[in-house]
């Protein structure tokens, strides 16, 4: 096993090309909820959950079932039932396990079917053409970047909420600028070369 | 409701991107430039046509337990039609668009008006709704294309605006250009509409 | 628990609807699809190789697939070339890179069949400047020998210069081009 790829993987996913900052994968729950410190936390959790096991399961079907009997083209199709049903399941085990978070993160947990930043990580392993390990290194570390992404940016706005915003730019807007100034902020990431 | 006013919704009101923060990922992901916009507007609007068309054809045969599944079993059809069809006649496009393409899936704009719309209504009225939401979305992505394009490459379209000595703001088509161009451009939004006097 | 079988198979038959009718697009598209990637590959193997007329598949024992470029239709006489496809990381994805060599290992093109990279920063690699006909980037592998292909910060016309901003995207190209050539060098001789 090639420990120098992982690294290499865990270090880009997570800094050098941040999924949310970089890639602009997940930005529908990263504005939606990261305005509590708790929740985006609970929801960064749930995330890097189901997209690694995603990546785990994914994978194995595109490889031996779908590229063997060369339906590939029913790829979309596979992974987001794939993905549809893990959410079903992980949102079982939540309400069972953690029911107060259940209830704090409401509609947005059945809405980690459409982060397409699952969706995004799965079609990404298999266009860099990793391994299984290095899907399921991937997947993880994507979690990890979104997480971090999203508890950064509920810092942020926590304390936006109790600063002076004009009106018009209240809300999703100032969001959006934050983020922007953070994507620069790990744009510094970019000169980064591994050997 | 008008059929009238169920095609403008989505042109104004309802607007995709601008009022309603749906499908964001594509919108800054591919803006970089006015053809990408263009053409993921496009993609993206024949998704919306074709499921919503399906889901008001069969919205009373499905049950309601496995509804949602359902729409997106018929949304990932129509992504996988529209993905084949572009690599083979718009190749181009095609790789331009990258990943962005399948990601069409999991737009919540298509999931949304399906579920909150087509699955309720009509085959005329679901068609019209599609329409003029996906005309909207188009004209959203244009907008914001435009904008990064011209500011931040000095063309549009590919036809070069700018002269040789003017450096574009490179930042504009990097991935922070297009958070806060987007930004910007919703807090404008809402500042005109709060000046026709709007909600 | 019938409820369950009966939605459960509800599903499936939409499912089964859906996959059909998408086979259906699938087989519409193929050959056009096929055609379209073949063309684009054709044309790959031309900037790389601009003496081939012809070109012949070879694989060494390792599963290394190279081309041998022929001036002549009928592929005979001394191959005028060889090419290979390079494969290198880059920024934010698998960048592909068909490289050409003469029969002296100095590099007859190079040309750029896929890349991702960052709009504006690493989509350098193929840009074109105006006045140009072709992305400046990958002209200045033309010539080189394989000690020259790396990478500098400052302009020097005996090596590649790197793109400013995009080290990352240039380094994948030469790194996987000088590859390339390497593995070309080992099967030549």
């Amino acid at each position: 096993m090639n420990f120098d790829s992982l690294f290499v993987i865990v270090i880009s996913t997570i800094f050098i090309n941040n999924f949310v900052l970089s890639r602009f994968l997940g930005l529908c729950p990263f504005l939606g909820v990261s305005r509590n410190l708790n929740s985006a936390f609970g929801m960064g959790m749930a995330v890097i959950f189901v997209m690694t096991i995603a990546s785990f399961v994914t994978w194995p079907i595109y490889q031996l079932i779908l590229v063997p009997y060369g339906i590939t083209y029913l790829r979309t199709i596979v992974f987001i039932l794939v993905i549809a049903s893990l959410v079903q399941f992980v949102e079982m085990v939540m309400n069972k396990t953690a029911p107060a978070l259940y209830q704090a993160l409401g509609i947005f947990l059945p809405l980690i079917t459409t982060n397409c930043a699952i969706l995004g990580v799965a079609v990404l392993n298999i266009e860099d053409e990793l391994t299984l390990i290095e899907s399921l290194v991937q997947g993880l570390s994507a979690g990890i970047g979104f997480t971090l992404a999203l508890v950064l940016m509920a810092g942020i706005r926590e304390r936006l909420e109790l600063g002076q915003v004009p009106e018009s730019l209240r809300g999703v807007p100032i969001a959006l600028v934050c983020a922007g100034l953070m994507s620069i902020a790990f744009l510094g990431f970019a000169g980064f070369s591994i050997k | 409701m008008s059929a009238w006013k169920i095609f403008i919704r989505g042109l104004w009101e309802d607007v995709p991107l601008f009022r309603l923060v749906l499908g964001l990922c594509p919108a800054l992901a591919v803006t970089t430039s006015l053809r990408n916009g263009l053409g993921m507007g496009l993609a993206t609007a024949s998704v919306l046509l074709g499921s919503n068309f399906v889901v008001s054809l069969v919205r009373k045969a499905i049950p309601a337990k496995i509804r949602i599944p359902s729409f997106i079993v018929v949304i990932a059809s129509f992504v996988t039609i529209v993905d084949l069809v572009m690599h083979g006649f718009t190749p181009e496009l095609h790789k331009a668009l990258g990943i962005f393409i399948p990601l069409i899936v999991v737009n919540c704009l298509i999931l949304g008006r399906a579920e909150a719309f087509a699955s309720k209504n009509s085959l005329g009225r679901s068609l019209l709704d599609a329409a003029g939401m996906g005309l909207g979305f188009i004209l959203a992505l244009c907008i914001l294309g435009s904008v990064r394009e011209i500011l931040g490459s000095g063309t549009i379209g590919g036809f070069v605006l700018t002269p040789e000595s003017y450096r574009p703001v490179l930042l504009l088509i990097l991935p922070p250009g297009g958070f806060i161009v987007y930004g910007l451009l919703i807090a404008w939004f809402n500042l005109l509409d709060s000046e026709r006097g709007g909600r | 628990m019938s409820e369950i079988f009966k939605l459960a198979g509800m599903l499936t038959l939409i499912t089964g609807i859906a996959a059909t009718a998408l086979s259906n697009v699938y087989m519409l598209t193929r050959d056009r699809i096929a055609q379209v990637e073949s063309a684009l590959e054709a044309a790959a193997r031309r900037t790389a190789l601009p003496e081939a007329v012809v070109f012949t598949a070879d694989t060494t024992a390792g599963g290394f697939v190279f081309y041998r470029g022929w001036a002549d239709s009928s592929a005979s006489g001394e191959p005028v070339g060889y090419i290979a496809l390079a494969l290198g990381k880059g920024y934010s994805s698998r960048i592909r890179t068909m490289v050409g060599v003469d029969s002296e290992m100095n590099i007859t093109g190079i040309k750029i069949a896929f890349q991702q990279e960052t709009p504006g920063l690493g989509t350098r690699i193929e840009e074109v400047r105006k006045g140009d006909d072709t992305p400046w980037f990958q002209e200045q592998f033309r010539g080189k020998t394989l000690e020259y292909i790396e990478v500098v910060r400052t302009a020097d016309p005996e090596r590649i210069e790197a793109i400013t901003g995009a080290t990352i995207s240039s380094e994948a190209v030469t790194n996987s081009v000088r590859e390339a050539v390497e593995k070309l060098q080992k099967v030549i001789q």
